[in-house]
């Protein structure tokens, strides 16, 4: 078993699981999960499975350990008559180490599987700045299945059990289910654990109308991920491993194609993810709101993988934007600068530790470190400019509302979006720099004209399936952006009319789906980040 | 009571659409197979593999001994070849990386419609690592044509809703596929590479598994299953033939070694490589062609069927094989 989308996986590891869920008695079903999860993790990282356990047991002992500070600081407090500040603040001192200490070794563990080469390789060349060759040499491994989503789910607990959002869990089971669920693991959403954690204890059974809702939003993303991602794998792979053959018209092809590719794939998964979660009767927090009718860069990022942007917001943004060096620096700056630009300044500080964070959680390097200053710079100039945009749009009576202004936006956010990918794709900041500059001022149609574009392991047909599922997307898309809930109306529908559109998904799957001898499997693309 | 009553007969209901639901899917899927699969043959028609598939357009009985397996055995084994010198009537049904279950999907395949006497089993496919992933994909494939010929809804017309299969397309090759070059061995490279990665040496039970029921399969089949070690200096070693000596003792299935002992073939890597020692080339070939067609013949007694016209499809082929070969033509892989 290599990740969900394997027969393996589909056709016997998911109904096995869910058949022995729905016999056990209810209080043992989250034992199923727990087993289940474990068992999947093992076939996808075998020993380091361990890296797990340690994340698991960490965030167990030390969210136990502020626990009983908790305890005590109450138990003080209760018999104190004064002098409670001080208690609150010792009491505040200690936990604060323990929950360090818990986010040590997760983000510890995280830095050695994913950022320890990408250090050394800087820690090289600036000591070769100055004239030290260390040329540091580390050995290469491979990293846990999932490490960057649950690393930050563990570390959210802590915080949460620190800041008393939630109290410490007692039930070290619950937090391993927490932890390791398995439609979560491969790629999130990174959940809360006030937002799961009691559900996948609940034992809910499985209903039929969740088992139809479930299967139905699964078949929805499977059908995003091998129909359209998988197919377009052949033609991105070709335009960005060997970009230097190719004009700036199949450069912007090539970009557009491969933002719609992790579209499908990572928004696919993630339709998978809760389609599972709804059969054992848990709602996972959703990842995707119609990214591509966004009309700012910053709006984006509220709709594209919304759980690593509220995650950022939560547990970076915040507690920066709220430290007292960054109150301090509110403070001068609205002097210095005034109050429009003063706490921008301030905020723009906390921005640029969530971007770097973004661009850094994605992977060790440069392109990725680029992708999320892109991303700052245009969020705080857009910041920046907006009291002009307003003025002017005001004094050429343009209404920001119309439906013309609004096409306009979201057309610019989409050109943002195409471009941020270009980059996050391309081997290397170089590279990216290198497509960049050929689609800008290299821009033909010369390659659509004399048949390349269909010589690209993409043929007509291939083409003509990924607009008519472009066009399906953008019809749920609209649905859904009006509130429409696709999935439950269909459910009410009578049984023949219920039936009949799962079998069309599932034929239009079977038929139409980039699998088999004349394609190469493609692992979920977030897996790897 | 009434609610209990009610309760086993929502249980039954839901047991009951349950079981219409997959019944109906079920039905579609195995609908939607004959209407995907391809109507000729060919690999124009949308046949996988076409040229190791083509013994599905011989006469039925017509083939003496098969040769399964991966890449070392359609470069080394020549069925034209053989027919040529002994007129021995033969087929090579290996696939480029061939795994063991795609080996047992084209065991089943054969015995369908051929008798063979003897089965060959090329050794690396043996020792070729697989995940269980696989082995349900293809039993998965097997069972539902719709899925493996997927593809080919782009190729449909209205007669793939009408007509039947017609597969009477033949191989002039007969799965054997020539490789005229040659790349002598460079020693240093393929030490090297032997250091990165160790040519694997057991063989895992799930691959014994398999083996021994190919084994069962043939033996009801009146076929004697053989495995065969074509010569490679890459894929082969010391290590390699212990371990295959002691399965042959253990299971009761016949071993040829063609790269030591009794039935060596002296392939001068050199020259008779096209790949610096990995496969052998068309003079490669020649050599263990012409030890293979011997042990067919000595060793299981297989007849020459020149002048039979029931093998017309051999004698019909042997022109075109020769002017390939006159052409130094490299065979595509399919």
């Amino acid at each position: 078993m290599t990740s969900y989308f394997t027969l393996l996986f589909l056709g016997i590891f998911l109904p096995l699981t869910v058949v022995v869920y729905a016999a056990v008695p209810k209080k043992a079903r989250w034992v199923v999960l727990l087993l289940a999860s474990y068992a999947f993790f093992f076939a996808l990282s075998r020993v380091l499975i361990l890296a797990l356990l340690v994340s698991t047991l960490s965030i167990y002992i030390c969210g136990r350990g502020m626990g009983a500070l908790i305890v005590r600081r109450d138990e003080a407090l209760a018999q104190a008559k004064s002098g409670k500040k001080e208690i609150r603040k010792t009491f505040a001192r200690k936990m604060k180490w323990v929950m360090v200490a818990g986010l040590l070794v997760n983000f510890g563990l995280l830095a050695a599987y994913k950022y320890l080469h990408f250090f050394a390789s800087i820690i090289d060349g600036g000591l070769a700045l100055i004239g030290i060759h260390l040329n540091i040499q580390l050995p290469v491994w491979a990293a846990p299945i999932g490490i960057s989503f649950y690393t930050l789910m563990a570390g959210s607990y802590l915080v949460d059990v620190f800041r008393g959002t939630i109290p410490a869990e007692k039930n070290l089971g619950k937090v391993a289910l927490f932890l390791g669920f398995f439609p979560q693991i491969m790629e999130g959403p990174i959940a809360r654990f006030g937002q799961t954690a009691d559900q996948l204890m609940a034992g809910n059974p499985v209903s039929r109308a969740n088992l139809y809702a479930g299967t139905l939003r699964m078949l929805y993303g499977l059908c995003k991920k091998i129909i359209v991602a998988d197919r377009l794998n052949a033609f991105v792979k070709l335009v960005f491993d060997n970009y230097g053959c190719y004009d700036g018209g199949m450069i912007a092809l090539g970009a557009v194609l491969y933002t719609l590719q992790l579209y499908c794939d990572f928004s696919g998964t993630m339709d998978l993810a809760l389609g599972m979660g709804r059969i054992f009767g848990v709602t996972l927090p959703e990842n995707f709101r119609q990214p591509f009718f966004s009309r700012t860069a910053s709006g984006f990022w509220q709709r594209w993988h919304i759980t690593l942007g509220s995650w950022l917001r939560d547990y970076v943004y915040y507690p920066v934007s709220l430290s007292k060096p960054a109150k301090t620096l509110t403070k001068h700056a609205r002097k210095k600068l005034g109050n429009r630009y003063g706490p921008l300044l301030a905020s723009s500080l906390a921005l640029i530790c969530v971007w770097l964070g973004n661009g850094l959680w994605h992977g060790a390097g440069s392109q990725y470190l680029f992708f999320g200053i892109y991303y700052f710079v245009l969020i705080v100039a857009g910041s920046l400019i907006e009291p002009t945009a307003a003025r002017l749009a005001e004094r050429l009576h343009v209404s920001r509302e119309s439906v013309g202004w609004r096409a306009f936006q979201i057309a610019r956010t989409l050109v943002i979006i195409v471009v941020g990918e270009l980059f996050f794709r391309a081997n290397g900041l170089a590279a990216g720099f290198e497509m960049f500059g050929t689609m800008v001022t290299g821009f033909t149609f010369e390659s659509f004209a004399n048949g390349t574009v269909l010589s690209m392991g993409m043929d007509g047909k291939d083409f003509a399936v990924v607009a008519i599922a472009v066009v399906a997307l953008l019809v749920v898309g609209i649905l859904r952006e009006r509130g429409v809930d696709i999935i439950g109306r269909v459910g009410a529908w009578k049984l023949p009319a219920r039936w009949a559109v799962w079998y069309g998904l599932f034929l239009v799957l079977l038929i139409f789906g980039a699998y088999g001898a004349a394609y190469t499997p493609v692992d979920p693309m977030y897996a790897q980040f | 009571m009434s609610a209990m009553n009610q309760k086993l007969k929502n249980g039954v209901r839901s047991a009951g659409a349950m079981v219409a639901f997959f019944a109906i899917g079920l039905a579609l899927v195995l609908a939607l197979g004959p209407v995907l699969q391809p109507k000729s043959n060919t690999a124009e028609a949308g046949m996988i593999n076409a040229s190791s598939n083509a013994f599905i357009g011989e006469a039925p009985d017509t083939i003496d001994a098969v040769f399964i397996g991966d890449s070392e055995t359609y470069t080394s084994l020549s069925p034209m070849e053989m027919w040529k010198t002994h007129g021995l009537a033969t087929y090579n049904c290996s696939t480029s990386g061939q795994t063991l279950p795609y080996c047992s999907t084209f065991l089943d395949r054969v015995l369908k419609t051929q008798h063979p006497k003897v089965v060959f089993l090329e050794a690396n496919a043996l020792f070729r690592r697989f995940s269980y992933e696989k082995v349900v994909a293809r039993a998965v494939n097997d069972a539902f044509p719709a899925l493996e010929h997927h593809d080919r809804w782009k190729q449909l017309t209205w007669e793939d809703f009408v007509i039947d299969s017609n597969h009477t397309w033949t191989d002039s090759l007969k799965g054997f596929k020539m490789r005229f070059v040659h790349k002598a061995p460079n020693q240093a490279k393929i030490a090297e590479n032997e250091a990165l990665h160790p040519l694997k040496t057991n063989i895992p039970a799930r691959n014994l598994a398999i083996l021994e029921s190919m084994n069962e399969r043939c033996k009801e089949h009146g076929a004697q299953l053989v495995v065969v070690a074509t010569p490679s200096i890459i894929n082969w070693n010391e290590e390699r033939q212990a371990t295959m000596e002691k399965v042959s003792a253990e299971t009761g299935i016949p071993f040829l070694n063609m790269n030591d002992g009794e039935h060596k073939v002296d392939i001068d890597w050199n020259c008779e490589s096209y790949d610096g020692g990995d496969h052998v080339n068309y003079a490669g070939a020649l050599k263990v062609s012409e030890m293979m067609a011997d042990v067919l013949v000595n060793q299981y007694g297989l007849q020459d069927h020149r002048g039979d016209a029931a093998y017309d499809s051999f004698a019909n082929a042997l022109p075109e094989y020769e002017a390939l070969v006159e052409k130094k033509q490299p065979t595509a892989l399919d």
